[in-house]
């Protein structure tokens, strides 16, 4: 949809390149897979497959009215995916004896790992919710529609995840 | 005092600067593999173009595993669609997908999740776009309890139904394959808001003569099976990364051994060994594949991603079909040779050597560095 100064001056809504895209979605990308991965190296992996998912089909996904939500809906859903695959991996390396690997976080201080490590542990929607409101910094309509739910329940959503994490954490949920 | 929010925004911000100082140092480039930031787009978009030209060249067989090519009946009232039925031994396989699910997003083949891989996501043009409700209803059996739409993981997401119903008319299981969103783990329920699965989380059932309780879930290239021995001990196999056929493989090979009761499914790679020391194998999961190395407890362990050919930062090749054992300096070595000439040596530490065309070139040099 075009928006309304577009329509204000008429301007026919030009796609945008794929490069520039990339060039300015990619970091916000990294981000959100991160968050979600918990490794850097993975969420690189995520981003890029994203990214590359968006290439083959840029002559679609590049005129949609948010390019950028197509990205974040298929990292986020490969992030979470992804996290499950690596707990199961984790146990079948446990049976063999054979010791798991993770990558570590750098540059992150440690409460902040420690947070975002909580938020791994939220159920999915509810990690999902906090990463796209926080890292990705999507309002609530935005994350409602990508997660394909109502804004109430993505309110719930991040509701529940901040009394989880404040209990887990032990600070305050609300200012008193 | 520190609330949630606080930390929640004071840790995003955190993550931002980890990620621009992690890309910063990508770009300026890391000692072993410099990387000129101009020239960082460009190779992206470069390998870029080459990777889609291998997948382009790997459709057809890439499509082969496609269910929407294997679409079958509607059933009278036009909810589901039976797309494949297959026999394992004592049950009936089938996989259903909901017509209203499909249809709603506009797919030009009625199918929004086309195959058990991360494809079905390239095909969404609006991840958001979903239907107001979804019925199932499959013939021969009572309506089925389907997930809420705006609880639970599976709601929201494009839907395959994997049914594995008994011969007895009873059904065994039922799992979604809902874009990668299905908890496979009954233990994981707990954090599934306002999940229910159809059928029992556990059936009795019998294979080979042999009574099992199996628990099988098959969602986005994954399975896991679940099954209890007659000691009542729990036990479970996984795997993932598969298409729909291996599935069909898996779950076929699904034997209970005679003497110790104990299921085992022949042909689960999820351990594939590659040679015959047991030590040596290669866990794959759809995304990456972890070579997994181990002399004498000397373990090492060596990721590759699937898409590397995607990520000019990538130090693997995606497909490691072959290894070789070598040892260098009398310690214990992985060949990968398909991997671009790596020599990964076994206490853990990791050397690439480019352009060796050989093992004996790759050993002279890991030879001249020590």
């Amino acid at each position: 949809m075009p928006s309304a100064i577009d329509k204000a001056v008429g301007i026919v809504r030009v796609p945008d390149s794929f490069e520039s895209f990339y060039r300015r979605e990619r970091s916000r990308m990294v981000g959100l897979a991160f968050v979600l991965s918990g490794s850097p190296l993975a969420a690189e992996d995520l981003a890029q497959e994203a990214f590359a998912a968006a290439y083959r089909h840029w002559d679609e996904v590049g005129r949609l009215d948010q390019p950028a939500a197509w990205v974040r809906k298929v990292v986020s859903n490969n992030a979470v995916s992804m996290l499950r695959r690596v707990k199961a991996e984790a146990r079948a390396l446990g049976r063999a004896a054979v010791g798991g690997r993770w990558d570590p976080i750098p540059d992150l201080p440690p409460a902040s790992v420690e947070l975002w490590s909580e938020v791994r542990r939220l159920p999915p929607r509810q990690a999902e919710s906090v990463a796209l409101y926080y890292i990705a910094g999507l309002t609530m309509p935005e994350i409602a529609e990508a997660l394909g739910c109502s804004k109430e329940t993505v309110n719930t959503h991040l509701r529940r995840a901040r009394s989880t994490l404040a209990q887990r954490l032990g600070v305050q949920e609300e200012v008193e | 005092m520190t609330t949630i929010e606080d930390r929640l925004r004071e840790g995003a911000r955190d993550v931002q600067a980890a990620i621009a100082n992690m890309e910063q140092r990508t770009l300026s480039g890391s000692p072993g593999r410099p990387q000129p930031a101009a020239a960082f787009v460009g190779v992206f978009l470069a390998v870029l173009m080459i990777g889609l030209m291998v997948v382009m060249l790997r459709g057809e067989s890439a499509s082969s595993v496609n269910p929407s090519r294997q679409f079958g009946t509607s059933d009278s009232a036009g909810t589901t669609t039976l797309i494949e039925k297959g026999e394992i031994p004592g049950a009936v396989l089938e996989y259903w997908a909901l017509e209203g699910t499909l249809q709603s997003v506009g797919d030009e083949e009625g199918w929004l999740c086309p195959a058990i891989s991360n494809e079905g996501y390239s095909r969404l043009t609006d991840p958001g776009q979903m239907p107001p409700e979804l019925e199932v209803s499959l013939p021969g059996y009572e309506p089925l309890e389907v997930y809420s739409r705006d609880h639970g993981p599976v709601c929201h997401q494009p839907h395959v139904l994997v049914m594995l119903a008994l011969t007895d008319g009873e059904t065994l299981e039922l799992a979604v394959d809902a874009g990668m969103t299905v908890w496979p783990q009954v233990s994981r329920f707990e954090d599934c808001e306002g999940c229910t699965f159809v059928g029992g989380p556990v059936t009795e059932l019998t294979l080979n003569d042999h009574p099992a309780r199996l628990h099988l879930l098959a969602e986005t290239g994954h399975i896991s099976v679940w099954w209890v021995d007659p000691s009542g001990t729990p036990m479970y196999a996984e795997s993932s990364g598969l298409d729909q056929e291996r599935v069909l493989e898996l779950v076929g090979s699904i034997r209970i051994d005679p003497v110790t009761h104990r299921a085992r499914v022949d042909a689960f790679q999820g351990l594939q060994m590659l040679s015959d020391q047991e030590s040596v194998g290669v866990w794959e999961n759809g995304y990456s594949r972890s070579v997994i190395y181990d002399i004498d407890g000397n373990n090492i362990q060596v990721t590759t991603t699937r898409n590397a050919s995607f990520n000019p930062y990538a130090r693997f090749a995606p497909d490691v079909e072959y290894l070789e054992l070598v040892q260098v300096h009398d310690r214990p070595a992985v060949w990968i040779p398909e991997a671009g000439n790596f020599l990964i040596f076994g206490n853990g530490i990791e050397i690439s050597i480019e352009g060796a065309p050989t093992l004996e070139e790759a050993l002279a040099l890991a030879e001249q560095l020590g």
